[in-house]
């Protein structure tokens, strides 16, 4: 009974509009602006179908921020009609009682609202995210946590708050969150700002901080710093076993993909350049199976060992190699993922 | 002849390796492999009872009490909701 079959990604990321009410210094969706084109309810109605057809089963609405939509509200009717569990990626400043109302209504399939948060007050939110953002996203925050809607944070850790992620961490809890991701700030767009990027040894040392405090609040402190802390820890308890020798490992294309506010299909919303077809023109299958997915591949499926400046590196043997996001941006043939260096993280104090 | 659905709410998919069924309402997944991956995969073509034991028939000439075995499957996944 084994015969071959497409496998489609259990997940997309639906960038439902590319409009947002904010600036945000460190986003990579309004870094490349030219996303305007939001494509009308009844296209997207469409493509849901081809979701459901391929038997993807969760969903999270992003943008952009999704709550500009007029018709947000419908649209969460749309997925919820559909067999999709679903999050809501958002920066907390919309929420309204009719989005309460609505989420509130198809919450048998509702995972939770993923917000924003990038420091424990407003002088550090406002500095990333503009005047007046911080007392909005609280004010939105709140209005969750008296419906009992779950939620849970998201922090892009940059320059401006690397110093602060325990102060942040303790306000996450302190607000209700169910946990709080601390991930890094990605150069992915072509007009972020390098100085936005943390110094890594400032990077290493919020990772163990939060390590730390991790043991206060099981399972709440997460995110991309806690991942690389804990394999420092499991390398000097000589924990780690040899790894594949390949560049890049993550589920982009394979797990997930994206889906842009014109149809394009991406593997990953941090890169709006890499178009692997457009969903309203082929099926996913067509897009996934494609020369341009192809081409990914073989970009992900390169060797670390190719790489010079991780050839020669002593713990190239126990790297699991990282994300694209960065060399594909920089339009590198190939490069170093500085976020899951092994190297990085335990040398540089 | 025995019509087999899924449960509202319930998605079978095939994985790189088997498949799964997820509970949308519920969030719950069970892990299907082998022959019972291939049961889930006829179920979720339309097929009823008697054209899965038929085939099941086919690929396991020498099986013997293939249409117990996949009564009980059948039951269980009854008792766990994922069938109606």
């Amino acid at each position: 009974m084994k015969t071959p079959y497409w496998v489609s990604p259990r997940e997309a990321n639906l960038l439902i509009t590319g409009k947002c009410n904010l600036r945000c210094r460190h986003c990579s969706v309004t870094s490349y602006g030219g996303l305007d084109t939001d494509l009308p309810l009844s296209v997207w109605k469409d493509i849901l179908d081809e979701l459901q057809r391929s038997k993807l089963l969760k969903l999270t609405v992003t943008g952009g921020e999704p709550l500009v939509r007029p018709d947000f509200v419908e649209f969460l009717g749309e997925i919820h009609r559909r067999p999709f569990r679903f999050s809501i990626n958002t920066n907390g400043t919309l929420v309204t009682p009719r989005v309460i109302e609505a989420v509130k209504k198809y919450s048998s399939r509702f995972n939770e609202f993923m917000v924003s948060l990038d420091g424990p007050d407003e002088e550090t939110v406002d500095s990333q995210r503009g005047s007046g953002v911080f007392q909005e996203l609280v004010r939105g925050v709140k209005m969750l946590r008296s419906a009992g809607i779950p939620f849970g944070f998201y922090c892009t850790t940059t320059s401006l708050n690397v110093d602060r992620v325990v102060e942040t961490a303790e306000f996450a809890v302190s607000l209700g969150a169910r946990w709080i991701k601390f991930n890094n700030f990605l150069l992915a767009g072509p007009g972020l700002n390098r100085d936005m990027i943390p110094e890594q040894a400032k990077v290493n040392r919020a990772a163990e901080e939060l390590y730390v405090l991790s043991s206060k609040y099981p399972g709440r402190i997460q995110g991309t710093l806690l991942d690389m802390h804990t394999r420092v820890l499991k390398y000097k308890r000589g924990e780690l076993h040899t790894e594949k020798d390949r560049a890049y490992s993550c589920g982009g294309g394979t797990g997930k993909i994206a889906i842009f506010p014109d149809g394009r299909v991406t593997p990953c919303d941090h890169l709006p350049d890499l178009t692997l077809g457009n969903i309203t023109q082929q099926s996913l299958e067509d897009i996934l199976t494609g020369g341009e997915m192809r081409k990914f591949s073989e970009f992900m499926n390169q060797k670390r060992s190719d790489f010079a400046e991780c050839r020669e590196c002593r713990y190239l043997e126990l790297c699991t190699g990282g994300c694209p996001v960065e060399p594909l941006n920089m339009k590198q043939v190939i490069g170093l993922d500085r976020h899951s260096c092994l190297k990085l993280a335990l040398e540089e104090t | 002849m025995e019509k087999l659905e899924y449960a509202k709410g319930v998605v079978f998919r095939r994985e790189p390796a088997g498949g799964i069924l997820f509970n949308i309402d519920t969030g719950d997944l069970q892990v299907t492999e082998g022959v019972a991956f291939g049961i889930c995969d006829m179920i979720d073509s339309g097929k009823n009872r008697a054209e899965i034991l038929s085939e099941l028939k086919k690929h396991y000439p020498e099986e013997q009490g293939l249409e117990q075995d996949l009564d009980d499957f059948i039951k269980e996944l009854k008792e766990k909701g994922a069938l109606v």
